[in-house]
This record gives structure tokens, sequence and C-alpha cells, in this order.
């Protein structure tokens, strides 16, 4: 019984998610790395298209490193960036709108190219 | 058994539809690459499959394949509204979420357990997209303005797309259609 206790207390404790995390992940997107592409683009460092495209695999890349944190909150404990607020009201369009952008985009590409 | 209830005449018609179009996407995708992989095998490579120059010509603007895809992205969403669980069937899942956040799940727990493997699905599912789209950035950047060492994805598509428009509208609406329906939203039905 006094074991048990115990274990329960070392268990590593997982914590709610902070709630501006979309707000520094959008912030990342549009103001430190959509501007960088955008002059590397102008400047022909980098083609446009492969640019737009840059664009988009930051923005799955970043889901990836917050899907990957989160999965190993739920293995190891610890604290969640977005887990448990997904869901919450007002954040779901935050999870369509990159895949609206990106299907939009790839059928813009080869629709119109 | 009075009380319970099977999966309603809804889902059952949401799942048949849906399994549908993901049969007829990977049967298509299959026949688009054996044909794309015979063109490209031969010696006398059709114009549309040799340079982005000449794919431009021959695709040329077609707008159809864009509105189609948006309009199939909203029906497959609207079809995953069409059957919106209700809070008694993902009360389990929630469970489990409420397990996994606001306290230490116990590792034994059958639910945390499967919600751990969605999550690692969804960790495997973005890793491959980043792989994909980075493969498309690089591609994209190295053969601009010069015959491709490396295609990107989107030049095999736009090849398809060259070989066959009608069964390219069809791959795209199918797409569109299953993408707004795997992806879109769904908050759960009050009772």
């Amino acid at each position: 019984m006094a074991d048990t206790a115990v274990a329960s207390q070392n268990r590593p404790k997982r914590r709610r998610p902070p709630a501006h995390v979309w707000k520094v992940v959008l912030a990342i997107l549009f103001i430190v790395i959509a501007p960088i592409l955008a002059v590397l683009a102008a400047v022909q460092a980098l083609e446009p298209f492969a640019a737009i495209s840059g664009f988009f695999t930051s923005i799955v890349a970043i889901l990836f490193v917050i899907s990957l944190w989160d999965l190993m909150v739920s293995l190891f404990g610890g604290r969640y960036l977005v887990y448990g607020r997904a869901r919450a009201p007002g954040a779901w369009w935050i999870l369509v709108l990159p895949w609206c952008l990106l299907v939009g985009f790839l059928f813009g590409h080869y629709a119109w190219h | 058994m009075p009380g319970t209830r099977g999966p309603s005449a809804k889902r059952y018609g949401r799942l048949v539809v849906s399994q549908i179009a993901a049969l007829t996407l990977v049967f298509t995708s299959g026949w688009y690459l054996s044909r794309i992989h015979d063109v490209l095998s031969r010696d006398t490579s059709p114009a549309a499959c040799v340079s982005a120059g000449q794919l431009l010509t021959t695709l040329g603007h077609d707008a159809r394949l864009a509105v189609a895809s948006v309009c199939f992205f909203f029906i497959g969403g609207l079809l995953a509204h069409f059957d919106v669980p209700s809070a008694v069937e993902t009360a389990p899942q929630k469970t489990a979420e409420n397990l996994l956040v606001k306290h230490s799940a116990p590792a034994s727990n059958d639910m945390v357990r499967s919600t751990i493997v969605v999550q690692a699905a969804l960790v495997l599912f973005l890793l491959v997209g980043v792989g994909l789209l980075g493969y498309e950035t690089w591609a994209v950047n190295s053969s601009h303005g010069e015959p491709p060492a490396y295609w990107p994805i989107t030049w095999y598509v736009r090849c398809a797309a060259a070989l066959d428009r009608n069964v390219s509208l069809v791959i795209a609406s199918l797409v569109s259609f299953l993408v707004g329906h795997w992806l879109w939203y769904r908050p759960a039905r009050r009772q």
C-alpha cells in the first residue's frame, strides 16, 4: 500500500498546456519564416514556388514538432504544448486552416502554374 | 437488445462512401503510376512529360480541376457533419484524454494506450508530410530553369493530368473529398 502511494507520487505529472502556444506558432510563421522566404524569393536565391512550398513545409514541420513533444509528454510526463487544447472552441480553425492552404496550394500549383 | 443501438444507417452510408472513394483513389493512382512509368521508360516520350515548359503548354489553364477540388473538399466536410458522433460515443475518448492531461494515468489503461497510439500515428503522418514537402521544395528549387534531375511531386501530378484530363478530374475530386472528410473538425453532438 505504501509502495503504491510512493509510486503514485513519483509518477511524472502531466500538466495542461499553456493557452498562448498557437499565437507563438503563428508569430513564428508570419513574422519570422514568411518574410525570410519572401526576401529569398525576391533576390532570386529561391524559386518562388519553392518559397511557397517551403512555407508549407514549415507549417507541417512545426505541427510535427508540437505533436512529437506532446507524444513524449504522454509517455514520460511534463507540460503539453497543445494536446487537450486542440479541441477547444476557437482552436479548430488553426488545425484546419494549414490543411486548407496546403490543399489549395497543391491544386492551384498544378492547375494554374 | 432494448436501449442499445448499433451504428446508424447514416454512419454505414458515410463509411461506405468514404471507403469506395479511398479504394477508387488507390486503383486509379496505381493505374496512373503505371502509365507514367510506361511513358517515361519509352525513348520517345510525349511532350507532355518532357519538361516543365512543355507541360505548361499541354496543360494550359484549366480551372475545372481547382473548382472541382474545392467543391469536393466542402462536400467531404459536409458528409462528415452529416454523421457527427454523439457525446456518449466520444465519452471514452474524452475520459482517456482527461486521464492523460489532468492526471497521471496508469500505464495499463487501454483507453489511454489507444489514445497514445493515435498520437503516435499523427506524429508519423506529419513526419511523412514534412519529408514529402521538403523533397518538393528542394526539387522545385533545384529544377528552376534547368532540365530536372529529380522531379518535384507536382510534376508527376501534372504529367498524369496531361495524360488524361478526365481521370485527373476524378482523382483530384476524390483526394479533396477525402481530405475534407477526414480533416474537417467535428465537435461531438450534445445530448
